[in-house]
């Protein structure tokens, strides 16, 4: 049973990863082709930049869901290196309890939203695609969020580990990730 | 008072190592339900998403999306060997090229971090074989490597940028001019550290060689050729140049190099998305932060507290609070956050907009070298194999000049805002 | 329970709309017979652009001064304020058609979207700045411009042949400068304040359409308003619009001398040059209005275009 939900759930991670990933390449493609097509043959792209604002907002929402899977969002964690390993775990749930109640109100907030302006029938200024659109990226998002931390508790109060970054080509941190690509790298030379 | 309950609020979660987006998620959110202002929930949705909703923005995460493309390619490796070949038989010679690789490779990347495991693996055994010693090595190539903050382009500068509603272009010219006087100001310091221990200078290179490393350093050349040539040319606008890097970044490394298989960069695109999430987060947060505190008009309360003290103190004050922060969170999260608290206090006591962009950003390329959570002392520490300790004692002399750069940059304004008004009028 | 005004607009302080936005918040601050917690808030304080109006809809800002063209995407037949080479040239015309009936009809046209559009405020006509002195429809033929997200105003440069770039508004100094772009349409005022005049070579006198505001408020909160202080707000308005026209032409005045002792060349057209520009440019703009907004659309324009006497 658990085995399974652990799949599932490693599916819907890698999922929204692929998300994630294409919509920062269609981001470059369509920025990169408006430029060329605008200089050599006098073609504009009318709405580009705005699908390019969009991907961005939904790219945020969706990476922001798996920082929280492998808990790799900016802190300050000064307090969290110094603290024994079980004081680390129950910061761990309350952090993951106020993450699930925050997050959790403000997917349900944002789902008032996207519906409302949804229903105001109002269109994007250059693509025949309605705003609305964009604001349910919030209650995707948190939504996905709230669930993260979610599992979290469940998973702290079960006395388990929470996944590892390197899941996701992320070892500890942008830094670190680089780290270990520059050594990968030379040992393939 | 509703400002008062929500800051202290937002540090009490930071300290308790909360995530930053978290803190101020659950602080602003808290603060307005409780005390008001009257108005329906939803709109902390609004303006989270409008947070992030952005056309400049846009350039953030391609200037990361390229620096990861680049981190994990040969560009690094040809610009040291063309740099070796131009000053490397100059007194500290080989020192003065890992600082002008760097510079190049900021030229390139947008990120503070990205040289050190580009070109420190390359340059640290060399310097070690000519004879300097490990701990000035480390701190040269730690400290060298904050050069792509300054020179642009530079997410940092970006952000600010964004954040305070000033020109990219003016802020770039800026941060160009602050990293040069930092580069003299590095090179200046090897030239000193070399003839005081009496480093042997390498051979000169040949004409030939020089050429032929210059030929082999041609496609990563012109990268930086390509972002400003396009840029002043009227190819694209400065938020396009950055997925022009993109796109020739991956076209270099998996056409003309072959270190990157086409379909890797598919595979590369899902960690940058992720990390890139980590600052467009932070931004959305920060911004229905800010806009809660503009409506309660705290920007224009600070800046009236600020406008009865003179400029230099401002700037005294601005440069505590920008490197204590640049010593615990990364650079781009601190303007995120803080940027447009201070932005209109600063230019109530009539700071010039671009100059504070340039003070702003220096100062947290210091913070990335800092002690206690200095993000390159960290990756110096992978990077290099060596002990938390040594890599902390061998940035400290860098630390000292980046702090007299500093000073200098500060209470002269001319060093930094001359370019941009020279260019731009 | 004193009523709060927040009015919010997104250029910076000093502006003429800022200080009569100003002088608005001042009137209902003081008035004695609704006084109000009125505070605005410039530079895009609050919010960019579409994101205000939709700001008035949730019930987070009570009113918006924002140019006509932002309004579109919620109410299409508001892209007639875009139409080139269709308003009045003559300002006191165009003031007198601001105060019309039919006037008063399009902008109920908001009323659907919880937007009640109080007043039109000029702030200036447009004209084109290029490097080149567009006179002829064909001079246009191939040039770059930057557009302003809205149906209408992309039509007007297509139909001319140019090849229009919705940029966001502050990148556009650098792309005239680098050539990106190599002409850009806005107000005096707008253009002098960006400093466009530095990297322009031409100022040209076109007069083909307005950036004018439109002062909104949201409904929801205008009506919970007693009927004293709907009159007083009114009143303010009234005053703000003005206000706003003798801010405009002063800034005009001062910009356009600043501009012509900067280089700029100023290009006087013709009125059979202006007829030409409008025969290119005015049927398939309206065309293309018609097609998008309908009867309703039809009604309104034609009622208008009755008013305007054409
Ligand atoms: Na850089
Ligand atoms: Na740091």
């Amino acid at each position: 049973m658990t085995r399974v939900l652990g799949r599932l759930l490693t599916l819907l991670d890698h999922t929204i990863a692929w998300l994630a990933g294409l919509a920062l390449l269609i981001i470059t493609v369509v920025l990169f082709t408006n430029s060329m097509s605008r200089y050599f043959a006098g073609i504009a792209i009318i709405g580009g930049e705005e699908l390019a604002r969009y991907l961005m907002v939904w790219m945020t929402f969706l990476g922001s869901y798996l920082l929280v899977r492998v808990q790799r969002h900016v802190s300050v964690d000064v307090l969290a290196r110094l603290l024994p390993s079980v004081a680390v775990r129950v910061l761990d749930i309350i952090v993951g309890c106020v993450g699930a109640v925050v997050l959790g109100f403000m997917a349900w907030i944002g789902w008032d939203l996207a519906s409302f302006i949804m229903n105001t029938g109002q269109m994007m200024s250059s693509l025949p695609i309605r705003r609305g659109w964009i604001y349910m990226s919030v209650p995707v998002g948190c939504g996905l969020m709230a669930f993260a931390y979610t599992i979290q508790v469940v998973i702290r109060l079960a006395g388990g580990e929470l996944p590892r970054p390197e899941r996701f080509g992320l070892a500890g941190g942008p830094d670190e990730q680089a780290a270990v690509v520059a050594s990968e790298s030379q040992e393939s030379r | 008072m509703p400002a008062a309950i929500l800051l202290s609020a937002a540090i009490a979660l930071i300290i308790l190592s909360f995530p930053i987006f978290l803190a101020l998620l659950a602080a602003t959110i808290m603060t307005f339900e409780t005390v008001g202002p009257p108005m329906p929930s939803r709109v902390l949705a609004q303006r989270m998403v409008e947070g992030v909703n952005v056309f400049a923005l846009l350039a953030v995460p391609l200037f990361i999306f390229a620096a990861d493309i680049i981190g994990r390619g040969q560009i690094g490796r040809r610009l040291v060997a063309l740099m070796e070949a131009l000053v490397g038989h100059l007194r500290g010679g080989l020192a003065i090229a890992t600082v002008l690789a760097c510079a190049m490779f900021g030229a390139i990347s947008g990120i503070g971090a990205a040289a050190v495991v580009s070109i420190g693996p390359i340059v640290y055994p060399a310097l070690l074989r000519a004879g300097y010693d490990r701990g000035f090595a480390v701190g040269l190539i730690l400290s060298a490597s904050t050069l792509a903050m300054m020179i642009p382009p530079g997410v940092a500068m970006i952000l600010y940028s964004v954040q305070t509603s000033t020109s990219v272009a003016r802020v770039f010219l800026a941060g160009l001019s602050s990293g040069v006087l930092f580069v003299i100001l590095i090179s200046a310091w090897a030239y000193i550290y070399a003839v005081r221990n009496d480093i042997r200078s390498g051979e000169r290179a040949g004409l030939k060689e020089v050429g032929r490393r210059l030929l082999g350093s041609v496609w990563a050349l012109g990268l930086p050729v390509i972002i400003f040539g396009g840029i002043y040319g009227g190819v694209f606008t400065p938020t396009e140049a950055a997925a022009a890097a993109c796109v020739y970044a991956a076209f270099v490394e998996t056409v003309i190099y072959r270190q990157i298989k086409p379909w890797q960069l598919i595979k590369i695109s899902q960690p940058s998305a992720i990390m890139i999430a980590t600052l467009l987060i932070l931004i959305a947060a920060g911004s229905l932060m800010t806009w809660y505190l503009t409506l309660e008009r705290v920007p224009a309360q600070i800046a009236a507290v600020m406008s009865a003290i003179p400029t230099e103190g401002v700037l005294a004050m601005i440069n505590v609070v920008f490197l204590m922060a640049g010593m615990f969170i990364d650079p781009n999260s601190a303007v995120i956050v803080l940027a447009p608290l201070i932005q209109p206090a600063a230019m109530a006591v009539g700071l010039d907009p671009v100059h504070l962009g340039a003070v702003l950003v220096f100062n947290l390329a210091i913070g990335m070298i800092t002690p206690p959570f200095g993000l390159n002392i960290f990756i110096g520490i992978t990077t290099f194999r060596l002990p938390y300790l040594t890599v902390v004692k061998s940035v400290m002399p860098f630390i000292g000049l980046g702090i007299v750069a500093l000073l200098l940059i500060t209470y002269i304004p001319i060093l930094t805002t001359w370019l941009p008004r020279a260019v731009h009028g | 329970n004193t009523p709060v005004l927040k009015i919010a607009h997104v250029v910076p302080p000093g502006d003429p709309r800022d200080t009569a936005a100003n002088h608005v918040a001042d009137l209902m601050r003081n008035s004695d017979a609704c006084p109000m917690d009125a505070n605005v808030y410039p530079s895009a304080q609050l919010g960019g652009t579409t994101d205000l109006i939709e700001g008035m809809q949730l019930g987070s800002i009570e009113a918006v001064v924002l140019p006509a063209s932002f309004l579109v995407g919620f109410q299409p037949i508001m892209g007639l304020m875009d139409f080139p080479f269709f308003w009045p040239t003559d300002l006191d015309t165009l003031l007198e058609l601001h105060q019309s009936d039919a006037m008063r009809q399009m902008l109920d046209t908001t009323e659907s979207q919880g937007v009640y559009s109080m007043a039109v405020w000029h702030t200036g006509y447009k004209q084109w700045t290029a490097n080149d002195p567009l006179r002829a429809p064909s001079d246009y033929q191939g040039k770059r411009a930057r557009v302003m997200p809205s149906a209408v105003l992309v039509k007007q440069q297509e139909s001319l042949g140019m090849t229009p770039v919705d940029m966001p508004f502050p990148e556009t100094y650098n792309a005239l400068q680098s050539g990106a772009i190599s002409a850009q349409e806005n107000p005096i005022t707008t253009s002098y304040v960006m400093g466009f005049h530095e990297v322009q070579d031409y100022l040209i006198m076109t007069n083909h359409g307005n950036l004018d505001q439109i002062f909104m408020v949201s409904r929801a909160w205008f009506d919970g308003l007693g009927a004293d202080c709907q009159a007083e707000l009114e009143a303010a308005v009234e005053e703000g619009r003005e206000l706003v026209v003798t801010e405009t032409l002063s800034l005009e005045e001062r910009g356009l001398e600043a501009m012509v002792e900067a280089g700029i060349e100023v290009i006087e057209l013709s009125s059979g040059e202006i007829s030409d520009l409008r025969e290119a440019t005015l049927p398939p703009v309206r065309e293309l209005f018609l097609q998008r907004t309908g009867d309703e659309g039809q009604t309104i324009l034609e009622a208008i275009e009755s008013e305007i006497g054409r």
